[in-house]
């Protein structure tokens, strides 16, 4: 497949199926590719990716298996909760992708601020599968009796860039290969992992294991590894839209969002946990062959390196079509947008051990982001708006659009969207691991959503009335009519 | 067609190209706008009854409960 084709479904000149199934045409209820089973294997297929192990690792540096396990099926389930339902809802009614989704409430221009904090998560995610990446190289190495030098890491890094940006810059249809391979792959290595846990060392062994590295008061690492469950779901916030606005019911944009990534991924860090806990070490290519012997367990590492170039090629590709939002990027070609996600990426490969060590603050710095604007979403779309939208002002540019606002932001969105990161900030400081006394009774997460969610339903309400008589509308009667400056 | 196709600066191809596009994209506005929501499916108060306990209160419960 050569540039052409597979930068096409990316932007304006390909096919109408595709420009509207990858880039940003809404998709029509005839298009729609996913019923119920087409919808819980795509959102497994999300679900169960490397990183679970990660966020499993985390956890276990603070608390044991028991309640490692609430914090993380709870936590992830809660997170999904609150991020899903007015994205998906509207996503799917509408058949539109989510950055769109934000502009009714944040402004055409403002929805690109969003964009921002969308292209940082999925670049730390990257880097911290790409150093998992690198240590897999390492530790195949050492499992032959080699002892190599710590800059195999940061090579490996290097190497797992390059062939991530190889995949993702040959489109679609090698994605959709890989992933097929190795979804269900990393499902059987999971549940090989857990059989292994149970039979060589027993429950007992695995809920008496303590945690890697606790801080002294107990209750505050409880806490935290509810925020880091909290966050993870959360932090699902980019992959939503996508998935909802390709499926034909609203039961099915809603329930496998739910069971999958909620419930399946909190199983998956599980059982992620339940490694580190028995293993006492974080580092998920360090539990493979104390597991599952050299053989297993160098397959195992080889199995998790794919997988982990498969991940960080879905999370470029992904980055790269919300990079079409940028007018200036919209007719790039996609190798050269690759190339732009893949140079934030470099650090990784100079400072891997100390970038990795900082995933737990990253997990948690997800919610800082995604919390206040799932908060947002879900007064503006339910509360604000009664789930009826102006489909012809989200894509208009020109000011007479109902989502122009004061030239093109909704500063009441955003002054809300900054006032639940202070709030996140102010209970639980992720960088520094500073508390305030409150966090005891709320979760950094939860208020970081009420707070700013609260703030923008009242202040709405009373500073811009045209959102209050736009609820109550009747879907647009325009037969014929035209965008003055189409978006797109 | 709209306003802003003639400060385009693109080619002439990619004009039309861009103009089919508009096109096709005001064509699924008008249809998306017009569905009847029983079209895409409902989700009802159950529904939401059925979510919000599943995935609020209930791991809620389980945290509290598990907080020692």
């Amino acid at each position: 497949m050569n540039e052409a084709e597979s930068a096409r479904g990316v932007g304006p000149g390909g096919p109408e199926h595709e420009d509207s199934a990858f880039g940003r045409l809404p998709l029509l209820a005839t298009e729609r590719e996913y019923g119920t089973l087409g919808a819980h294997t795509t959102c497994f297929a999300y679900a169960i990716a490397t990183w679970c192990f990660l966020t499993g690792g985390y956890a276990a540096q603070l608390v044991g298996a028991v309640q490692g396990v609430v914090c993380l099926v709870a936590g992830n389930l809660i997170g999904v909760f609150l991020t899903t339902m007015p994205l998906a809802l509207g996503c799917q009614r509408y058949g539109i992708e989510q950055m769109d989704f934000c502009k009714p409430a944040f402004g055409q221009r403002g929805s690109k601020i969003l964009l921002v904090f969308y292209l940082i998560n999925m670049i730390g995610w990257s880097g911290l599968i790409l150093v998992m990446f690198g240590n897999g190289i390492r530790n195949i190495i050492l499992a032959f009796g080699y002892e190599p030098g710590t800059w195999v890491v940061g090579a490996g890094v290097a190497l797992g860039l390059w062939l991530s940006y190889l995949v993702a810059t040959r489109g679609v249809h090698l994605l959709n290969i890989s992933n097929s391979i190795v979804t269900p792959g990393l499902g059987l290595l999971i549940a090989f992992m857990f059989y292994m846990l149970i039979r060589d060392y027993g429950w007992e062994t695995i809920a008496a294991a303590p945690p890697l590295d606790p801080s002294p008061t107990p209750y505050l690492n409880y806490l935290m590894a509810v925020e880091l469950g909290i966050a993870s779901g959360i932090s699902w916030w980019g992959g939503v839209g996508f998935l909802a606005r390709n499926t034909r019911t609203r039961r099915n944009s809603i329930y496998p969002e739910i069971l999958q990534l909620g419930l399946a991924t909190g199983i998956a860090c599980s059982v992620g946990l339940f490694s580190a806990l028995v293993v006492q070490s974080d580092d998920p290519t360090e539990w493979m062959v104390p597991l599952g012997g050299v053989f297993m367990g160098v397959l195992a590492l080889v199995f998790v390196a794919l997988a982990n170039v498969t991940s960080t090629a879905v999370s470029l590709f992904a980055s790269g079509l919300a990079l079409r939002h940028v007018p200036a990027l919209r007719s790039r070609p996609w190798w050269q947008l690759m190339v732009l996600l893949v140079i934030p990426c470099t650090p990784f490969i100079f400072w891997p051990g100390e970038l990795y060590d900082m995933g737990d603050a990253f997990l948690a710095y997800n919610g800082t982001m995604y919390a206040p604007i799932s908060g947002i979403l879900f007064t503006d779309y339910f509360l604000l708006r009664g789930q009826r939208l102006n489909l012809w002002s989200i894509f208009e540019d020109a000011p007479g659009g109902d989502y122009f606002y004061s030239r093109g932001f909704n500063w009441i969105a955003l002054g809300s969207l900054l006032l639940g990161q202070a709030t996140y900030v102010f209970l639980y400081n992720p960088i520094t691991g500073a508390t305030h006394e409150l966090f005891r009774w709320a979760p950094a997460s939860i208020a970081a959503f009420v707070v700013p969610a609260l703030v923008y339903g009242v202040a709405m309400r009373l500073l811009n009335g045209r959102v209050a008589s736009e609820a109550s509308r009747a879907p647009t009667a325009a037969r014929g009519r035209r965008l003055i400056s189409p978006n797109i | 067609m709209s306003s802003n196709f003639s400060k385009d600066p693109d080619t002439g191809d990619e004009s039309e190209a861009r103009g089919a596009l508009v096109e096709e994209l005001e064509r699924r506005i008008e249809e998306l706008e017009g569905l009847d929501d029983a079209a895409i499916g409902s989700f009802t108060g159950w529904d939401w009854l059925v979510c919000v306990i599943g995935s609020l209160v209930l791991p809620a419960i389980a945290m509290w409960w598990f907080a020692g």
